[in-house]
């Protein structure tokens, strides 16, 4: 079963192709009444195939400005040539507006760039002049839109992100996974308290090791994920400090039941700082993240990944991604513990 | 009943203190020495989180010092009178209302000759004095308990660090705040959140060290 979801996981969130996106614009700068030629770049995208449906417009909505491309040439699968004519903007003098470029064909749907393009007041023009009817040509080529949203299944491609969205299914889920096993080494811990139980104290101690099993391979993945992203291996965090911190607690963890020889003293000290340990968890992990701002989605006034980004095809991989990877953990946990307990048995 | 046994074990903790004066004046040596090597390195420090920041390391391991010997210097048959005598959330409460005092006494000497070698930048002097206050709360009552599983743990000092560090990180990164806040002088509204968040974590640490304490006490 969780060698299903896994190889489900790892297949789908590796193979499934991103969306279209636009990479570079170039020029991104224009002046009023100019006839400009774009040269554009993009991601994933099949303007070769489409050649027919091909479309491409700038649009403003708050000045509620269409303007169709006169040609559009394809160069390559991911290249595309525009010319457009700048209608005539009413632009005060140092000031500039930004317009966002709209492609479009029938297999990837709608490409959009926000603020592709700038704007600028064209000062060689006489102002005196009512250029103002020029404007509205509203021969819309945004009506005969027929598909908006690409014919293939795909993950959403966004600016930064890329290709490395994907990560959020190992990312993420290790979290969890280490949250879970976690509070089984904390469940196990008050349990031997109760009950004086050494069964209890060995289901603890590999909850523990398993759970910083994932918590090393959490932060791995979230640097690398923060090195293509934030822009460097380590960022100045509460989340990433407060892993490393909680990590180093469990590492002391392991330090402290090495250093005791008897088995039942061992595992009630054991039991004891694994309580501490674990508050502190929650400290670091949970309470600390929203007392202070975060880079991470969801912190710190950045909008969270369910807000826009966690669309319907990511859910499909995402929640299965979950279940397999704390499948995964507790699978490992579990024949750890039947490992151990074999060596007590051969020991004794 | 249980306060009787805490004020008793706190009066014989004190009188054990004095009566081996030693401790103590090495404990002070150790404080002075050090803002004295700080002084003949930085001559005076102007920049307030150099200044807070430097404050509580010299705190810090003057901290770890001074609690560390209150259950590592215990040889095994003194607890085990004291275990047939008292409760063992009496002998905890205890020792830690002992630490906070022997804290309270350092951390007031060590901002003495602190302020008298490298400069008095704090704007603020009482709420630097309650941060100080907050902040040995703090020490005494983690390093109360990580010093009581040390020494279950073989006596290991190293250990002592190991433990106590990772655990002291978030009551440290607080109590800097607080303190640098005094430093500059900025209003009290605006520390409030920071002793909320230091009075929280020593009330979290002394029910855990009350809880946890006595499976501890209890084996041998």
């Amino acid at each position: 079963m969780c060698i299903v979801f896994m190889i489900y996981t790892v297949l789908m969130g590796l193979l499934i192709p991103l969306g279209s996106g636009v990479t570079s614009v170039s020029p991104d700068g224009a002046k009023v009444l100019d006839t400009l030629t774009v040269k554009v770049k993009c991601y994933n995208t099949h303007f070769e195939e489409a050649q027919n449906s091909a479309k491409a417009f700038l649009k403003n909505d708050t000045l509620k400005m269409i303007v169709c491309a006169n040609s559009i040439k394809v160069l390559n699968d991911q290249e595309l040539e525009l010319k457009f004519n700048v209608p005539f903007i009413n632009i005060k003098k140092d000031d500039f507006i930004f317009v966002d470029l709209v492609l479009n064909n029938d297999k990837d749907g709608n490409i959009m760039q926000d603020e592709a393009i700038r704007i600028d007041r064209n000062n060689s023009i006489d102002s005196s002049i009512n250029y103002s009817n020029n404007s509205t040509q509203s021969t819309n080529c945004a009506d005969g839109i027929t598909h908006t949203k690409a014919t293939y299944i795909h993950f959403p491609n966004r600016a930064i992100l890329n290709e490395s969205i994907r990560n959020l299914y190992f990312h993420v889920p290790m979290w969890f996974t280490m949250m879970l096993i976690i509070s089984i080494s904390l469940v196990y811990s008050i349990k031997y308290l109760r009950t004086f139980n050494l069964n209890d104290d060995i289901i603890a101690v590999e909850a523990s090791k398993v759970g910083i099993l994932f918590g090393v391979l959490g932060l791995i993945t979230g640097s690398i994920w923060a090195r293509f992203t934030w822009g460097a291996w380590w960022v100045n965090d509460v989340k990433v400090n407060g892993a490393a911190v909680t990590l180093l607690i469990y590492f002391a963890y392991l330090i402290l039941r090495n250093s005791v020889d008897d088995a039942q003293k061992r595992a009630r000290i054991a039991a004891v700082y694994s309580i501490i340990a674990f508050t502190m968890l929650v400290l670091f992990l949970i309470i600390f993240p929203r007392m202070n701002d975060s880079l991470h989605p969801g912190n710190g006034g950045n909008p969270g990944f369910n807000k826009y980004d966690l669309d319907s095809t990511m859910r499909m991989v995402f929640y299965p991604a979950v279940i397999g990877w704390c499948l995964l953990g507790i699978w490992i946990l579990n024949i750890r513990i039947r490992l151990n307990k074999l060596m007590n048995q051969e020991n004794n | 009943m249980l306060f009787k046994e805490i004020s008793f074990l706190v009066k014989k903790e004190i009188a054990l203190e004095i009566r081996q004066k030693y401790a103590f004046g090495g404990l002070l040596l150790y404080v002075i020495s050090t803002v004295f090597i700080c002084y003949l390195s930085f001559k005076r420090v102007v920049d307030p989180p150099v200044y807070v920041a430097l404050f509580w390391i010299i705190l810090l391991f003057a901290a770890v010092n001074a609690v560390a010997k209150s259950f590592l210097s215990e040889s095994r048959g003194l607890q085990l009178y004291i275990y047939s005598l008292a409760n063992a959330e009496a002998v905890i409460v205890s020792k830690i209302i002992y630490n906070l005092l022997l804290m309270l006494f350092l951390s007031l000497i060590t901002i003495f000759f602190y302020t008298l070698f490298l400069g008095n930048i704090i704007q603020d002097m009482p709420m630097f004095i309650l941060s100080i206050i907050l902040g040995s709360f703090g020490f005494s009552s983690v390093l109360s308990m990580v010093s009581a599983i040390a020494s279950k743990a073989n006596h290991n000092v190293t250990l002592m660090a190991i433990l106590s560090f990772p655990i002291l990180i978030p009551l440290l990164m607080t109590v800097v705040k607080f303190s640098k806040n005094a430093v500059d002088g900025l209003d009290w509204s605006v520390n409030y959140q920071y002793m909320v968040m230091l009075i929280g974590l020593n009330v979290i640490v002394i029910a855990l060290a009350y809880i946890l304490f006595p499976y501890l006490w209890r084996n041998e």
